[in-house]
């Protein structure tokens, strides 16, 4: 069958929309995608489609009047800044697949007149867009995107990414300054190390411009350290960064004594590069944990640009939805999202409120019913009263509450820094002790040998073993197309037994399509199908798709109804019609053969039946392969036929498998399987599976499910199933690195607190010494971020080419 | 060596001046995405380029 050449879906039958692309005729499935890509080839771009390196979305016809609303100056206020004529917004655009599609973007917009600048980040599909409203309004601009398939949302200040950037910010500029005072007061004091030649005067000097490097880096670059011991000293707990606050602060302050009374040690360039070593550790902490949180934020987004608002003379008009307020009566289009909390006031709602409850069929909604923001409206357009918008609605709460997951530290790390807490009780001891035998032994080197101490043994790496360990391999896993929602899970999943797949939308690709049709000779096939077609006019499952793609035609069908996990019934030309499945539909009948039945009957017979199937995923039975390989059971559990499920798990050689399983069902079957000691990984597609994710050791979800059962999951699957051996394989290298971490930083203490205290150590190879330790359990840590075993098939095609050439 | 009376200075300004540059970079944004530029460069004109080679 012939596949759409721009977004990859099956070119409906009669279609015929050819375009010659790089010497080839190619087909495509609908006026929208032609539309694209010609628009793509006019401007010269042919070569987004060899550098792409996932398909494009499918493109619905746009409807540019819709942005419209962005175009007054009240509007654009509450989400662009105004700076000389030029205006600048945040926008999040959704479908950003890989980085052809920035390039495509940044192209296209960054080539209209009047557009000053557009940079996008295709890993989070944010953009700055810079450009004069004078010359170019908004809305056309919007329209461009929408055109090309990447649907724009205004931003409006996000307060945590703002504080995100701020934070990454600061630590940027003090890296600067410690690292550029560091080089700085290392050559001052290497001069004077060596002593070449050199007089009193020159050492004077010396000595006072090192000083005048270090105040910066001490009181500028390494103010979060002060920061972070006052708020442990007010909490009245020890933190890392007390110690290194007084190691940093007693160095810092003998050295400006002995400077300015011309004799004894100066420690201005131990001080600095100590700063900048920490801050190095601080950093590369900061911007793992950003990125981690970047792609939770991207699952919170759902709720639609722009909003229908019904004004009190009648007439509706579309207004952005940050302009939305409490009491506007809104009109909900079918197809659209809910924009914001409400109440019906006008027509009946059948809703999609899987977002909110991981429940896929429909709910019918009366007026006076609520409503949430983000629910999809599945039937007619009715009115509702807005009750609550923006941050208050309930999908905001959750949105906020997968961030907070983000934010709340894992229980290892947790752990590590109660360690740490001690630690640190144990060095202030050890440094009290050392200063006060040798200021009775030998009171001229007590102050030295103590600062040493307290430098050496500083926790750092003990502090840092874990929590980079753990946001680097969070970072790799990501790139492989594994979010991870519950950070606690990456630890759990060492010593995974069995792995547990459901069938529909996990192993399959979850778009069913009609593969045999018998008819009983009454009604032609052609059309049965338009009957059916007729009936699955309203419904919104996948499964309308199948027959609304396959008929030729369509018939009429009247007083058409929804049967949840039934089917559909309706009238045609007197006839009563049901179509669903055969207990529904066919009651009493046999059911032509193994596999997925479905059939059309009126009020005496069956008039058709139809052989669904759901194709396999690709990558499937590789995927399988490499789970069994490593050594792990692998189970299907399914809510089809037996016979259904047998078929594919003798095709993916799946061993353990099982059909007509309810939730409860294979909630038992993983009982039974850790009351045999296994430990279980589930993986599904989340809809109707939350209860049984919840159920297993680890869950994993896949990224078509619903929103909030990818909350209820450890991971959330965007990618390939190939993914998830490679995964397991990570988790336990994860472990291996942390223990290594622990480890090392454990002994090395154990090592430097006696020679530190027995005088060996001088302050400057203190330092030296425990920002080594530090930077060795970081980049030990960030060995992580390397994805293992990538194989070609996961480069990007340009490099593919490099590489080949 | 009384050169250094001066080249110390010197190197003090130099130094304010790179700080100064650094902290411009980070306000204008210079360090956010440090991915998407590598691609950028494979981007732009490589299929034009192949084309020649093939004339060569």
């Amino acid at each position: 069958m012939n596949n759409c050449f721009h977004c990859g879906e099956p070119v409906p039958k009669g279609e015929q929309r050819w375009l010659e692309i790089d010497g080839e005729r190619r087909p495509f499935c609908c006026a929208g995608c032609e539309a694209v890509s010609k628009l793509i080839l006019a401007a010269g771009m042919d070569d987004f489609y060899r550098f792409r390196t996932e398909l494009s979305p499918r493109v619905e016809p746009a409807d540019p009047a819709r942005w419209q609303a962005f175009d007054s100056p009240d509007v654009l206020a509450s989400f662009a800044r105004l700076d000389g004529g030029v205006y600048e917004a945040s926008l999040q655009l959704d479908d950003i697949r890989c980085a052809a599609c920035g390039w495509l973007i940044e192209k296209t917009l960054g080539e209209r007149d009047g557009v000053c600048d557009i940079r996008l980040n295709p890993v989070n599909g944010r953009a700055v867009l810079r450009w004069r409203q004078d010359e170019v309004p908004l809305s056309s601009l919007f329209a461009s995107l929408d055109a090309l398939g990447f649907r724009p949302r205004p931003l409006d200040g996000d307060a945590t990414e703002a504080r995100d950037e701020h934070e990454r910010h600061g630590l940027l500029r003090r890296l600067a300054v410690a690292g550029f005072g560091m080089m700085q007061a290392m050559m001052y004091g290497i001069a004077m190390y060596l002593g070449i030649d050199m007089s009193a005067e020159f050492e004077h000097f010396f000595r006072h411009v090192s000083l005048l490097i270090a105040t910066p880096v001490v009181f500028y670059a390494a103010a979060p350290f002060f920061r972070g011991a006052l708020r442990a000293a007010r909490g009245r707990t020890l933190g890392m960064d007390v110690p290194l606050s007084i190691a940093i602060l007693i160095a810092y302050g003998a050295s400006v004594v002995n400077a300015f009374r011309g004799s004894g040690e100066v420690y201005f360039d131990s001080v600095s590069m100590f700063v900048f070593f920490l801050l190095i550790g601080r950093y590369v902490e900061a911007v793992a944990r950003h990125r981690v949180s970047d792609s939770a934020r991207a699952l919170g987004a759902s709720l639609p640009a722009s909003a229908t608002r019904i004004r009190a003379d009648g007439e509706s008009e579309d207004v952005p939805l940050a302009s939305l307020s409490n009491d506007d009566i809104v009109l909900v289009t079918r197809g659209s999202a809910v924009p914001a909390d409400g109440v019906i006031v006008e027509g009946a709602a059948e809703l999609d409120e899987s977002l909110l409850t991981g429940e896929a069929h429909g709910v019918l909604r009366k007026p006076g019913d609520a409503l949430a923001a983000g629910a999809i409206n599945l039937g007619a357009p009715f009115r509702m009263r807005v009750v609550r918008t923006g941050n208050d609605t309930l999908i905001a709460g959750i949105a906020r509450l997968l961030d907070r997951a983000q934010a709340s530290r894992p229980r290892l790390a947790r752990y590590a820094d109660r360690l740490a807490r001690r630690f640190v009780a144990a060095v202030l001891l050890a440094a009290g002790v050392t200063a006060l035998a040798w200021a009775y032994l030998d009171p001229a080197q007590a102050f030295e040998i103590t600062l040493s101490v307290l430098i050496v043994t500083c926790p750092c790496a003990l502090g840092l073993a874990v929590p980079v360990a753990l946001t680097a391999a969070t970072n790799a896993i990501t790139r492989r197309g594994v979010l991870t929602v519950n950070s606690d899970a990456l630890e759990q999943l060492e010593g995974i037994t069995d792995v547990v797949f459901d069938k529909t939308g996990t192993l399959t690709v979850g778009k069913p399509s009609i593969r045999r049709i018998l008819i009983n000779g009454a009604v032609s096939e052609d059309d049965c199908l338009a009957l059916a077609a007729g009936l699955e006019m309203e419904a919104n499952h996948p499964l309308a798709r199948a027959f609304l793609e396959r008929a030729p035609k369509r018939a009429v069908v009247s007083k058409v109804e929804q049967l949840p996990g039934e089917g559909l019934r309706g009238e045609h030309e007197g006839m009563n019609l049901r179509l669903g499945r055969p207990e529904f539909a066919a009651a009493g009948e046999a059911v032509p053969g193994e596999g997925s039945w479905i059939a059309l009957a009126d009020d005496n017979r069956v008039l058709a039946w139809f052989e669904v199937v759901d194709a396999l995923r690709e990558e499937a039975a590789h995927a399988i392969a490499e789970l069994h390989a490593a050594g792990l059971r692998v189970h299907l559990l399914s809510g089809d036929s037996e016979d259904t499920v047998a078929a594919i798990a003798r095709r993916l050689g799946i061993r353990h498998a099982r059909g007509r399983q309810r939730p409860e069902d294979k909630l038992a079957v993983i009982e039974a399987l850790h009351a045999e000691g296994a430990r279980v990984l589930m993986i599904g597609d989340g809809i109707n599976d939350a209860p049984v994710l919840g159920g297993a050791d680890v869950s994993i979800a896949m990224a078509t499910g619903a929103e909030l059962a990818q909350a209820s999951a450890d991971f959330v699957l965007t990618g390939s199933l190939r993914a998830i051996a490679p995964l397991l394989e990570h988790a336990r290298r994860t472990r291996r690195i942390m223990r290594q971490n622990l480890a090392w930083a454990f002994s090395y203490n154990m090592l430097a607190v006696p020679l530190a205290a027995a005088g060996l150590v001088t302050p400057w190879m203190a330092a030296i010494g425990m920002s080594a330790s530090s930077l060795l359990v970081t980049l030990n840590a960030l060995r992580l971020n390397r994805v293992r075993d990538a194989t070609d098939r996961d480069l990007p095609e340009t490099l593919r080419e490099l590489r080949s050439s | 060596m009384e050169s250094i009376f001066v080249l110390v200075p010197v190197s003090i300004v130099l130094l304010a001046v790179a700080i100064w540059l650094f902290f411009w970079a980070t306000k204008h944004g210079q360090f956010d995405d440090l991915d998407s530029p590598a691609w950028r460069i494979l981007r732009d004109d490589a299929p034009a380029r192949r084309k020649e080679r093939e004339h060569d």
